[in-house]
């Protein structure tokens, strides 16, 4: 008796199972946010100094999104997409990169970060929720949340898709900020980096944090 | 004691409260689900490979077993995948905690922002009782005569 009891246990957890997999499935080919069966490996690279100021490489025009510090960047161009120019150079991590297919997120560390902030090159975006961003943010930081950045997108839609975009939200294990980075490859963006220490990794170094909070700021 | 566990009211009702919160707890994982594959993904438990997969079918199995037991089917076979399942995410909670991962629970689907901590993991214990009970005082023969289906 106990033995059929068992049997049939095993048999209806077995119909469960085959009823949810298979719903999961044909929902997932409908759904218009289906996601693929085999989830692709998202590959973290830091990025090397030269790649990212690349000062030796002379050039008339100048593209930066704040010109007012422009003594020191008179020189640079902020070339794009920087893969493009990498791959082209075999002394670069180009080489690291893999076949396309993979998503490859081109990591800052925080003193690259500053570096490019003293610069006033590129635009930093804040990921994480708008409550997290009222609470504190890295200065000049704008706020699109990761998980909703079609809301923003007037933000950011006007600028030129080879500007030079800068990623954060918490931590390392922080999703938003690759949520907000896939959304922008979607609209072509191609200059985009993260910086993956992110919001803790800013307070851990005691770095200034703005507390400010307007809709205007946020442009 | 056992009278007030295998009372059937009470059944009824452990299978209610459970029922209706894998129910809920599905709908948005299955709704957004790249979000839950990055939750499951902050993990760090399974082969990156296998996320999507887990990410997929998982809020599906909550979702079927939630609507049987409240329907009154495979009662016993729905609470003892759920009781797995409770088991699962009790161990990645603990893994996630002991591990210092500060990430979203995922619990409740990305909707419901959640970060990991003991809490999430009390909630689980207390659905994980839940279903033992169901498990343990539902009568099979019953349940296949519809007589539990009340």
């Amino acid at each position: 008796m106990q033995k059929t009891k068992n049997k049939s246990l095993v048999h209806e957890v077995g119909i469960i199972i085959v009823i949810s997999v298979f719903l999961a499935i044909v929902y997932n080919v409908f759904s218009s946010k289906g996601i693929p069966l085999i989830r692709k490996n998202v590959i973290k690279m830091s990025v090397s100094d030269s790649l990212l100021f690349p000062d030796a490489i002379k050039v008339d025009s100048l593209k930066l999104i704040n010109t007012q510090d422009t003594t020191i960047l008179k020189d640079i161009k902020v070339i794009a997409p920087l893969h493009e120019r990498a791959l082209k150079n075999p002394d670069s991590v180009a080489k690291l990169y893999p076949p396309k297919s993979d998503p490859v997120w081109k990591i800052i560390s925080l003193e690259q970060l500053n570096r490019l902030l003293a610069e006033k090159r590129g635009i930093l975006l804040d990921a994480r929720t708008e409550e997290e961003f009222k609470k504190g943010h890295i200065p000049g930081a704008q706020n699109i949340p990761g998980l909703e950045p079609e809301k923003y997108v007037e933000q950011i839609i006007t600028q030129p898709r080879d500007t030079l975009i800068i990623i954060y939200c918490n931590n390392p294990d922080c999703h938003l900020a690759q949520m907000l980075a896939e959304f922008l490859s979607v609209m072509e963006f191609k200059n985009l980096y993260l910086y993956d220490d992110g919001w803790d990794g800013w307070k851990k170094a005691q770095m200034p944090i703005d507390t400010s909070f307007t809709k205007e700021k946020s442009r | 004691m056992k009278n007030i566990f295998s009372n059937k009211y009470f059944i009824l009702l452990s299978r209610l409260i459970l029922g209706v919160v894998f129910i809920i707890a599905s709908i948005d994982k299955i709704s957004i689900p790249d979000i839950f594959a990055l939750n499951v993904q902050a993990y760090k438990l399974l082969p990156v490979f296998l996320v999507n997969l887990a990410a997929l079918i998982i809020p599906w199995v909550e979702l079927i077993c939630g609507i049987f037991l409240i329907g009154g089917y495979y009662v016993r076979s729905s609470s003892l995948l759920l009781s797995g399942l409770c088991l699962i995410f009790i161990i990645a909670l603990t893994a996630a905690l002991s591990r210092g991962l500060k990430i979203d629970c995922g619990c409740f689907g990305p909707e419901h922002n959640s970060p990991v901590s003991w809490m999430r993991i009390i909630e689980d214990i207390c659905l994980l009782v839940l279903s033992a009970h169901i498990f343990f005082y539902t009568n099979t023969l019953a349940i296949n005569e519809g007589e539990m289906t009340a």
